[in-house]
């Protein structure tokens, strides 16, 4: 449909205009050959191209426009201001190009033929920003990857999360991966975000997604809650033994126990295993038992370990074992049922036998170290906050421990 | 607001309110719940002085400092006995290092203790009260050669850190411990040293007091000579068993709280589980012995007073 025809101007096919041509041409020598042949072999006989009209009279990115005119035969080039758009010639008299999503602005489109060129007054651009139609996972961890589908996304520069409890700006940015299309766009949410219904914003250079209240992100919490009382001891217990059983699973699967560990070593990590694994699952049940509810199963994080090599296995299993009687040492006071501590008490001493040996597998006679007893040679405790957030490093987002405090 | 009347109040919730506000007898474990309830009861400032002074003025409390100085008998009997560690023959010098780094931390366990209780600490019983043969004072008794044979010593240590461990656990549970989280504390963090001190001296037992390399021994079942690290099962009774099976047997927990109880080291049963491949599904292709492998018990003073007597001379009042 034609309306609102803009003023034509229409250009000779003068000298001037072709220097303006080679001044297109300049990208392109194999275009401007074929002009300059073009030139030689009938020069005076080719037509400058002249512009009717073009259809629809406004767009936005994605838009396909149809201009109407004469002489586009051969056309080599079309601008929107002044930035090349890919066209098709129709025919001598129509010429379709696709606005281009997001980045177009409004500005005289530029037609250039072996016969010359032609100027149009400004095409009107109505700048256009992106939409969210959808967002998969619609439930996601910090840091983890989610794929927004909408439109206008190609030019998108910025994808941010407002987290639950902010209600003005756009929050924090994500990390856009690989190149997004013009209805496809994935990008990893930024950490650290607050759990709950987030927004999702998507900016192009035209603007901000205008709907970002119909699409909600659920960001899934990045910790967990033991709870309180000595149920929360437990559950606290029961993660920590959870990454233990975890821990001495994976060894048990690795390059350093199946093929270096001396018979002995192997015996010990079998032990290690068992009894970890008879922890973890025996804390379960007595949580059940008790009325309270487990905590979920962990996801744990051993990237940092080699499980191919004895100092890091080693080293790991020292660290845990030594973690886990400190951490009990300093939960023990929280506990307010003598039955509980008095399980806590079972499990610690046989974690300290443990660690003991671990220490000695790694360095003989090392059983009781400097860096785990006070003066008094009294074992050091370490506080709940303190033992999680080195338990933290090892278990994966979404499996972190919040601070128990006190319980 | 009339004081006989709050008194009486008081009283409903703390029978002992009188006792308090004018003898000496201090009873700990009323302490927390009842402070709360004072503290609630927002009374004039001079009366609530009368009522802090009351109760704040327990120190440790009779019961805690018994229980302390238990603790201190048990690592008296540990430290003399480590201390005489010296004419031994035969043990590698990283064994000989080992012993020596036990024999500090226990003389420190002693020091602690004693600075902790204070005035209160009971006398020190000196190397004479004890006779490690297991003779009663005729030093003849059935590990007379202690002094010099590692075997035989490398025995007695296994027992004395085994039943360390099973006393500071035993003692937890106690309300007066446990109402007294400085203590409680303090003791679990000596208990978890003396289970390192155990796994140590069990290293040593199975491979042997000359070996260089202790944490290489392997065991082997039934785990009286070559033990774990741990107990596994009760040890066969342990290194002697008709004189060490005491020290991994069932106590006595009478009128101890719900749900404290100390069998022997071969309990499955915890928490009202009894742990199996069934009640644990992941652990159906377990060796069963892992089950008691995995927790250590407890034990009361009783039975530990009954087990370290024997290593008391026989005019000892030690125990």
């Amino acid at each position: 449909m034609s309306q609102n025809l803009p003023p034509i101007r229409l250009r000779p096919a003068d000298s001037a205009s072709r220097r303006s041509f080679l001044r297109y041409s300049g990208a392109s020598v194999v275009v401007g050959s074929l002009w300059l042949a073009g030139c030689k072999k009938d020069d005076t006989t080719v037509p400058a191209p002249t512009f009717t009209s073009f259809s629809p009279a406004n767009a936005v990115g994605g838009t396909t426009v149809t201009i109407t005119g004469s002489g586009f035969t051969g056309a080599t080039s079309v601008t929107l201001n002044n930035a090349p758009v890919s066209f098709l010639v129709v025919n001598d008299t129509t010429i379709t190009f696709v606005v281009p999503g997001g980045g177009a602005a409004t500005g005289p489109i530029t037609i250039v033929t072996p016969g010359g060129s032609v100027t149009t007054s400004a095409y009107n651009i109505s700048p256009t920003a992106p939409t969210i139609t959808s967002i998969s996972p619609t439930s996601a961890l910090p840091g983890s990857q989610v794929t927004i589908t909408g439109t206008f996304l190609a030019n998108v520069t910025t994808v941010s999360v407002r987290p639950a409890g902010t209600t003005t700006g756009t929050g924090t940015a994500g990390t856009i991966v690989g190149t997004p299309t013009a209805t496809s766009l994935t990008f990893t949410l930024p950490t650290g975000l607050a759990a709950g219904a987030a927004t999702v914003f998507v900016t192009n250079p035209f603007g901000t997604n205008n709907n970002p209240s119909t699409v909600v992100l659920t960001i899934l919490s990045s910790t967990v809650s033991v709870g309180t009382g000595d149920a929360g001891v437990l559950n606290y217990a029961y993660a920590l033994e959870q990454l233990e059983a975890a821990f001495y699973t994976q060894v048990r699967a690795g390059a350093y126990y199946t093929g270096i560990a001396t018979a002995t070593e192997k015996a010990v990590l079998d032990d290690l295993y068992y009894h970890e694994v008879i922890h973890r699952d025996f804390l379960k049940a007595a949580i059940t038992a008790a009325g309270a509810t487990p905590l979920k199963d962990l996801t744990p994080d051993f990237s940092s370990i080699n499980f191919g090599t004895r100092a890091s296995v080693l080293g790991a299993a020292k660290a845990f074992e030594d973690l886990g009687v400190a951490a009990y040492n300093g939960a023990g006071q929280y506990i307010t049922t003598p039955a509980y501590l008095l399980v806590a008490g079972k499990i610690v001493s046989v974690e300290a036998r443990h660690a003991a040996l671990i220490r000695d597998l790694l360095s003989e006679a090392t059983f009781v170290g400097s860096d785990i007893i006070t003066s008094d040679s009294l074992e050091i405790s370490k506080a709940p906050n303190d033992v999680v957030a080195v338990a933290n490093t090892y278990l994966a987002i979404g499996s972190k421990i919040a601070n128990p405090g006190t319980f | 607001m009339n004081f006989l009347n709050i008194l009486s109040d008081i009283e409903k919730v703390d029978p002992e309110v009188y006792e308090r506000l004018d003898s000496r007898r201090r009873v700990f474990k009323h302490m927390s719940g009842v402070g709360q309830k004072l503290a609630a009861a927002a009374l004039p400032m001079f009366v609530g002085a009368v009522f802090n002074k009351a109760y704040a003025q327990t120190p440790a409390g009779v019961a805690v400092n018994d229980v302390l100085n238990f603790a201190l008998k048990l690592e008296y009997l540990e430290m003399y006995f480590y201390q005489q560690r010296t004419v031994l023959s035969g043990l590698s010098s990283i064994n000989l290092s080992a012993l020596a780094t036990i024999a500090t931390d226990e003389a420190k366990h002693v020091a602690f203790l004693r600075g902790v209780l204070g005035t209160n600490a009971i006398a020190d019983p000196t190397a004479a009260q004890f006779d490690y043969s297991g003779g009663r004072g005729t030093q003849t008794g059935p590990f007379a050669d202690w002094r010099t044979n590692p075997a035989t010593y490398l025995a007695l240590a296994q027992a004395f850190e085994d039943t360390g461990v099973r006393a500071y656990k035993g003692a937890a549970p106690l309300a007066s411990v446990m109402a007294n989280k400085t203590v409680l504390t303090a003791a679990l963090n000596i208990h978890s040293v003396e289970a390192r001190h155990a796994s140590h001296i069990r290293e040593m037992r199975r491979a042997g007091a000359s070996s260089t390399t202790p944490s290489q021994g392997a065991a082997a079942s039934p785990y009286d000579a070559k033990p774990k690290s741990w107990i596994s099962g009760t040890d066969n009774g342990g290194p002697a068993a008709t004189y060490t099976a005491p020290v991994y047997g069932a106590g006595n927990a009478t009128g101890l709280a719900t749900g404290v109880s100390f069998p022997a080291e071969d309990n499955v049963s915890q928490g009202g589980v009894t742990l199996s491949g069934t009640t644990l599904p992941n652990t159906s292709s377990f060796p069963s012995s892992a089950y008691s492998e995995a927790f250590d018990e407890g034990l009361d003073v009783t039975t530990v007073s009954a087990i370290a007597r024997g290593f008391t001379v026989s005019t000892s009042t030690l125990f």
